[in-house]
Parts: C-alpha cells; structure tokens; sequence
C-alpha cells in the first residue's frame, strides 16, 4: 500500500516537533511548513493525503490559508484538521467554515490526533 | 292405485355386472396393498441396514433429533459463553493499547521539551522555549517568565499580556518560593501561591535561575493534572540548567 503523505503546518517548534515523533512510526512521509503562506506553497506542491493546520501563524493565519487551499481544484477535497489553541465553538465554527474537515485543540493528545488521522487516511 | 312412484327393482343381469365390477376394484385394491407392503418391507430393511431407529409416530419429534438439538443448545451456551470472554478480553487489550499510547504521547511531550530546551542556543530562546512548552504540551497561554535582574531581583523576562497580574503578587512570596524551590500549584489549595494557578521555581544544583508563572489555562482545559505537573517538575530543573548553560555561553562568548 502507498504511504500517506501528510502536511505539518505549524510556528510552533514545539507543536513541530511532537507530531514529528507521533507521526514518524506510523506509515506516513511528513513535511512540514512553518506559517501559513509556506503551508499553502508546499499544500500546492506537494499534494498531501491530509493536512494538519495550526490556526494563529504569523504572515498568514490557518483561516485564511484553508481559505486558498479550498480554492485549488486538486487541494478541495483534502481532509484538513485543524490544530488549535481556541477550542471555543465559536473558533471552531470558524474552521468548519473555511472548509476544515476537523479539528482538535491543543494542548495536543497524542491518541485523538492518531485517530482522526487513522479515520481520514484509513492507514 | 294411484300413489308414490316405484323405483324398477334392477334385473339380475344388472346384478351380475355390478359385482363383476366391484371385484376387480377388489382386486386391484389388494394389489396395490401387496405392493405397499413390500415397499413397507424393503424401507424396514434399509433402515435397519442403516442402523436407524424405527420412525417415530407421526408428529413425535424422534429422539436422535432431540438429543442433538439439547447438545447443539448447549453447545451454543459455551459458545456464547466464550463469546463474552473474548469480548471482555478484546475491551481490556484495547484499554491496555489507549493507556500505552497515552503514556508514549506523554513521554514524547516530555522528550520533546527537554529537546527544546537544551537545543536553544541563547536565554532568550531557551525562554521562549519554555512559553513555548508551557503552551503547546500543558496548555496554557497565561503565562510569565521571571528571571533575576541585573540587580539580583526577579524580573520580567517573559510575558503573554500578564504584566500586571505578575506586579500584583507578593514579591516577598516569590522570592520564598523561588529559595524554597517547590512547585505551587493548584488555584486555591493550600500550596498555592495567592494570585497564581502554578508558581514553578526554575532551580538547579541548588541554585536559583528564574521563576515560571501560571495564570490560567485555555478554555478547553479544566485543570492541571498529574501529567502536568510532571512537565513543570522537568521544567523547574531543566528550564534552569538550559537558562544556566546559555548564560554561561553568553559569558564566554561576551554577548551575555
């Protein structure tokens, strides 16, 4: 079977850092974008399985980089978790309406972030 | 005389045809007797061939079959039976996998925050390490860095919009905790430093590097847990070893 390839977006070399190490067992090629603009750049060129997406970046925050991912044919239907610090539902709201597929908050657990990978990817 | 009509009394020749013809029904009828019963007489010999029980009465269930329906009956008891084991067996390996994964998640963050602490190259990183940590693996964004001044004193090093709830806190107070080097925390307990949900003072080798403030946590966490405190413990020593070898780097390098 083909390995998944998932996008990292995230300032946070921390954030960074720990999904590198939850993700790196498991059967996905990782790459990863530090801002928004740079998510963006590597989502185009890259055409990742699965995003996860941090929310406040600096140059471009994860709202308006979902925005620009929806808006590229190839990059529509690509599941896109969101990784938040603002787990109010008005934040969530307004991930699910740039186009996220799903969200989880930070501080990060481990075992819901491999579960709702494993559910979008199936791997 | 004039009455009820009568009916032709039938005539012998009628009579002799009539039991001609019930004869050969007769006949026939006993024929088909004879046959059935050799039929009856080849089905007992093949089942006694066969070794089977003669045939029930009919609507009887026959015995063989009652019996293995019993046996089947509890067949399927001891299967459901194991059923329910093997089910109890699978939610018990599956809570086992959750707990082991909760467990290397937390030891990944742990690992991690060492990681980021040792590998910044200036005080000023290794600050912005532990705000770092502090928001990403415990979660909260409430947060102050102290670190001592010029002058000796607690300073400010770092701060997310708490300048002032760190001025209205009892300087006498931090500074005991900062000598007494014991982590305060849990908002309104007894070990908690009046103002401050944590109070983490970052000591190592006995020797005082700065101070770790906690106003709060994000929405989404109701409070800090054993986990937690675990990753402060490892901040209080290694925040202050990291802050330490930076300063000593900064010294050598003359850019302290």
């Amino acid at each position: 079977m083909a390995r998944k390839k998932i996008l990292l977006v995230d300032d946070s070399a921390t954030v960074l850092m720990m999904e590198k190490m939850l993700l790196g067992k498991q059967p996905y090629d990782l790459v990863v974008a530090k801002d928004g603009s740079e998510g963006l750049a590597k989502a185009q060129a890259e055409r990742p399985d699965l995003i996860l997406l941090d929310v406040v970046m600096p140059r471009m925050d994860g709202f308006e980089a979902l925005r620009r991912i929806r808006q590229e044919e190839a990059l529509r239907a690509t599941p896109v978790i969101m990784v938040t610090t603002r787990g109010e539902p008005v934040n969530v709201e307004q991930g699910y309406a740039a186009g996220c597929s799903d969200y989880i908050t930070k501080p990060i657990d481990g075992v819901e972030l491999l579960s709702k990978i494993r559910t979008y990817l199936g791997a | 005389m004039a009455g009820s009509p009568t009916i032709p009394e039938p005539g012998a020749e009628q009579l002799s045809g009539r039991a001609a013809s019930l004869k050969q029904v007769s006949n026939r009828l006993s024929e088909m007797i004879e046959l059935l019963k050799a039929d009856r007489e080849r089905l007992d010999a093949h089942r006694a061939a066969a070794g089977l029980a003669d045939p029930p009465p009919p609507g009887e269930v026959p015995a063989t079959v009652r019996a293995e329906l019993a046996s089947l009956r509890e067949e399927e008891g001891r299967l459901r039976s194991r059923l329910q084991e093997i089910e109890r067996l699978r939610q018990s390996a599956s809570d086992e996998l959750v707990g082991l994964q909760e467990h290397i998640a937390h030891a990944i963050g742990l690992h991690v925050a060492l990681r980021r602490l040792h590998e910044a190259e200036d005080r000023a990183a290794v600050v912005e390490a532990i705000q770092d940590i502090v928001v990403n693996i415990v979660g909260s964004e409430q947060m102050a860095v102290l670190a001592p001044g010029p002058g000796g004193g607690l300073e400010l090093a770092a701060g997310m919009g708490e300048e002032g709830r760190v001025g209205g806190l009892d300087g006498r107070a931090l500074a005991a905790a900062l000598e007494r080097g014991e982590i305060l925390a849990g908002e309104g307990s007894e070990r908690a430093l009046p103002g401050a949900l944590a109070c983490v003072p970052l000591r190592a080798h006995g020797q005082p590097a700065g101070l770790l403030l906690l106003f709060g946590l994000l929405p989404q966490k109701a409070a800090l847990g054993p986990q937690d405190l675990e990753v402060l413990e490892l901040l209080q020593v290694h925040g202050a070893l990291a802050l330490r070898a930076a300063a000593a780097e900064e010294s050598r390098h003359g850019t302290g």
